[in-house]
């Protein structure tokens, strides 16, 4: 054990100060603590303090206390697993909202109704498109019955126009949709570029304080990992740490697109910015492309929010059935190519009232451009709802029209479609919870070693402050010995 | 672990927004009285409800189609009952000519027989209410001219209209006519070679003529047979009409049916879900409670005390 004999009054004076100022350090922190305990990415600091020691001639003598460092508590394994997690909610979080947006601009809901049922209440309307289609194949059930009918057969040919309008409407709401997805999925290329310029300066600014000092760049560092965890919710990134305490970053899916390289971003030295790119009627409508690697491939970047939102407009809603024939763009361009072509074939198959065969019900090729015949909407004696010329009676053709509803490609096609998407909307939902749940815990682990508690900053701010007040007593008691020395010479 | 003053806020914003966001859906299950409004809410109930809707649209249709066909089929079985009483009372007046061979009396009988070939045009000409020809086909023609002949522009194709899936009930019956081609119906039947129409006129021209003998032998058998062979159109636009009110019965059963389904897939359950929005409520208060309490705690209240030198 070193010993503190012949320590000279002035040298315990300086002992004194040293100790003001290391206590006064102390506290400055604690406020610094208490000040950002909501600063995202903030980090509590501890003043790491030692006792000073000091080699004299009579070998090693404790002179008080120093500070050795300021330290930024943090766990660089916790604040990877919440960087990962956030990159995971940010695509839960997004996905969860787009789905269910894209099943809204689908617009098939079930709402109950009184009805004359007999012994239940009835639930009505399955949907616009579903209800349309009970609803047209119904009227074309009832000109069967009664085909000479002329209002049976207007009734036909206004529920025909009114089923072709509800998916030309449902159809030009998730086209509409899809491109407001590519205008946030834009803005969040513009956010992901202005965070690689942001972290890209940071990291130089935290080399030229850390080279400068020689101390942890703290401050600098928690802004630092506040910007890369926003990152992360955007797109999802790999990092690496530098031994210069800079971080670098790349695309997660692909490690040669680098967002921030030491101090450059953007496209300068080999960093690159992202953009995206909107074409609906191309087989993958929305795609990222870096600066100088071009597109970066279907369903690149996959996490983040801009992983969401390429999946919602590729793959949910995806493309028409004349470009990729995916999503539900695809499945609605099938179903509506099926009733065209089913009810057409089958009205061709027929004669109308006047004996005449059969011509086109649907116009069209698509969901997009689905439409009843101007033909029949304009002289509805046209649908041809008998099996034989001349036969005005007969409303066979009308009725074997009637049952392509239980066509497995028509009806049962597009409530298996509506049934899907619920079934993605729900997962989305699910993941999100889960999602949430994960990032959480972590955070809270993350808190645990970083976040500042109240009580504690408080507990030590006594014990700081007691320390201080303890170190001026001591510094008055030396003084005192001072002035009991002075007078002993001025005695003498 | 350690807690940081960050993990109670984050504890408390976390549970009463998952608090929240329970209440808002189970409020406005209370509030619509549906489980199921979009697919999302219950992917498979959703299905499996959709295709009830549409099993029940179907039916409507199907019950629509048997209104119609109860109509059709009752109105077939009042002019099959009505025709075969105009042949039995034809039949009647040429048995009264055994008994009564004047002149003038077969020529009253005639002008008689006349009458309800006129009637017998009028119930097979008849037409239904949006004007169709009831029994010439589906050529929407009259089956009898004005002169009481056969129209040879009638066809022999009959009207079904299914009430069922699978279950079409025929709703047309023809007249028949002869002729080239010959059209079987219930005025005519080529493999036997009853001709209603034909037996009438017969039996007026002999009555005119005076010829007894004709009447008795030859026109009297051949009004029997007509009456026979209406007799058996009577019989099956009876069974037809019972057909369509068996199907009536069965869809209305099925629409019950269907119906309770979809409800019971898309309907809230009210006392359960009013129990679990008690339930809801009570963890959304106690976690607001709690976190009050913990919220006010800090070593700031109690650092007054702290002497300061």
């Amino acid at each position: 054990m070193s010993s503190t004999y012949n320590i000279g009054l002035n040298a315990s004076l300086l002992m004194g100060a040293q100790s003001l100022n290391v206590q006064q350090t102390a506290i400055s922190t604690i406020g610094n603590n208490i000040s950002n305990i909501n600063t995202p990415g903030y980090a509590r600091q501890r003043v790491n303090i030692v006792t000073d020691q000091q080699t004299g001639v009579n070998g090693e003598l404790d002179m008080g206390s120093a500070i050795s460092s300021v330290e930024s508590l943090r766990s660089p394994l916790l604040d990877s697993m919440v960087q990962q997690s956030l990159g995971a909610k940010g695509y839960a979080d997004n996905q969860a909202s787009l789905t269910s947006t894209v099943q809204d601009s689908l617009g098939e809901q079930f709402s109950s109704a009184s009805s004359s049922s007999s012994t239940s209440t009835t639930s009505t309307g399955s949907g616009a498109i579903q209800s349309a289609m009970s609803t047209f194949f119904s009227s074309l059930q009832s000109l069967a019955s009664t085909p000479t009918d002329s209002s049976a057969r207007a009734v036909v040919a206004s529920d025909g126009t009114e089923l072709t309008s509800a998916i030309n409407s449902a159809y030009e709401r998730l086209q509409s949709t899809q491109g407001q997805i590519a205008t946030a999925a834009s803005a969040t290329t513009t956010q992901i570029n202005q965070l690689s310029s942001q972290i890209a300066s940071l990291n130089q600014q935290i080399e030229f304080a850390q080279a400068a000092s020689g101390e942890a760049a703290n401050s600098l560092t928690d802004t630092r990992t506040a910007d890369i965890q926003t990152l992360s919710g955007l797109v999802n990134i790999s990092t690496t740490t530098q031994s210069n305490g800079m971080v670098n970053i790349t695309l997660a899916d692909n490690s040669s697109v680098a967002l921030v390289n030491g101090i450059d971003s953007n496209g300068a030295g080999t960093t690159q910015s992202l953009s995206a790119t909107y074409n609906a009627n191309a087989a993958v409508p929305l795609t990222v492309s870096g600066s100088t690697t071009g597109a970066l491939g279907t369903g690149i970047p996959s996490g983040g929010s801009l992983g969401s939102d390429l999946d919602v407009a590729n793959n949910v809603i995806g493309s028409p059935a004349a470009s990729g024939n995916t999503g539900l763009l695809g499945a609605m361009d099938g179903v509506a190519n099926q009733l065209i072509s089913q009810l057409n074939t089958q009205n061709k198959a027929g004669y109308d009232a006047n004996g005449v065969a059969g011509g086109v019900f649907f116009t069209g090729t698509g969901a997009a451009d689905i439409a009843v015949s101007s033909s029949i909407t304009s002289d509805p004696s046209l649908i041809a709802a008998a099996s034989a010329a001349n036969s005005p009676l007969d409303g066979s053709n009308a009725l074997v029209m009637s049952q392509l509803q239980n066509s497995a490609s028509i009806v049962p096609a597009f409530q298996t479609m509506v049934g899907n998407l619920g079934q993605t909307v729900s997962t989305a939902a699910s993941n999100q919870t889960t999602q949430d749940q994960v990032t959480q815990q972590l955070q809270t682990q993350q808190a645990s070693v970083s976040g500042v508690s109240l009580d504690e900053e408080m507990t030590n701010l006594i014990n700081f402050q007691q320390a201080y007040s303890a170190s001026a007593r001591f510094i008055t008691i030396i003084s005192g010995m001072f002035s009991t020395l002075n007078n002993i010479s001025t005695a003498g | 672990m350690r807690v940081t003053s960050q993990t109670y806020s984050n504890l408390i914003i976390s549970s009463s927004q998952s608090a929240q966001q329970q209440l808002a859906q189970l409020q406005q299950e209370i509030s619509t009285g549906d489980s199921v409004q979009v697919a999302s809410d219950n992917p498979l109930s959703y299905q499996l409800a959709s295709q009830d809707q549409s099993m029940i649209s179907q039916l409507n249709a199907y019950s629509s189609a048997a209104s119609v066909a109860t109509t059709a089929t009752a109105q077939n079985n009042q002019a099959m009952t009505n025709i075969h009483q105009l042949l039995a009372q034809a039949g009647e007046y040429a048995t009264t000519v055994s008994s009564d061979t004047s002149s003038t009396d077969m020529g009253t009988i005639a002008t008689e027989m006349s009458d309800l070939l006129d009637q017998l045009t009028s119930v097979v000409n008849q037409k239904d209410s949006n004007g169709n020809y009831l029994f010439g086909g589906t050529a929407n023609q009259p089956p009898l001219t004005s002169s009481g002949t056969y129209n040879s522009a009638t066809n022999g194709a009959t009207q079904t209209i299914e009430v069922q899936q699978g279950n079409a009930v025929q709703t047309g019956i023809v007249a028949g006519r002869s002729g080239s081609p010959p059209v079987d119906g219930f005025l005519y039947d080529s493999s036997t070679g009853v001709d209603v129409v034909g037996a009438l006129n017969q039996t007026i021209t002999d009555l005119k003529s005076g010829n007894a003998t004709s009447v008795m032998n030859t026109d009297l058998p051949a009004l029997n047979n007509a009456l026979n062979l209406v007799s058996q159109y009577v019989g099956s636009t009876a069974a037809s009409m019972s057909a369509v009110s068996a199907a009536t019965t069965s869809l209305t059963q099925q629409l019950d049916s269907q119906n309770a389904q979809v409800n019971n897939l898309t309907q809230t359950n009210l006392p359960n879900i009013t129990v679990q929005l008690q339930q809801i409520q009570n963890q959304y208060q106690a976690s607001l409670e709690a976190g009050s309490r913990i919220l006010s705690l800090s070593m700031l209240n109690y650092m007054g005390s702290v002497p300061t030198s």
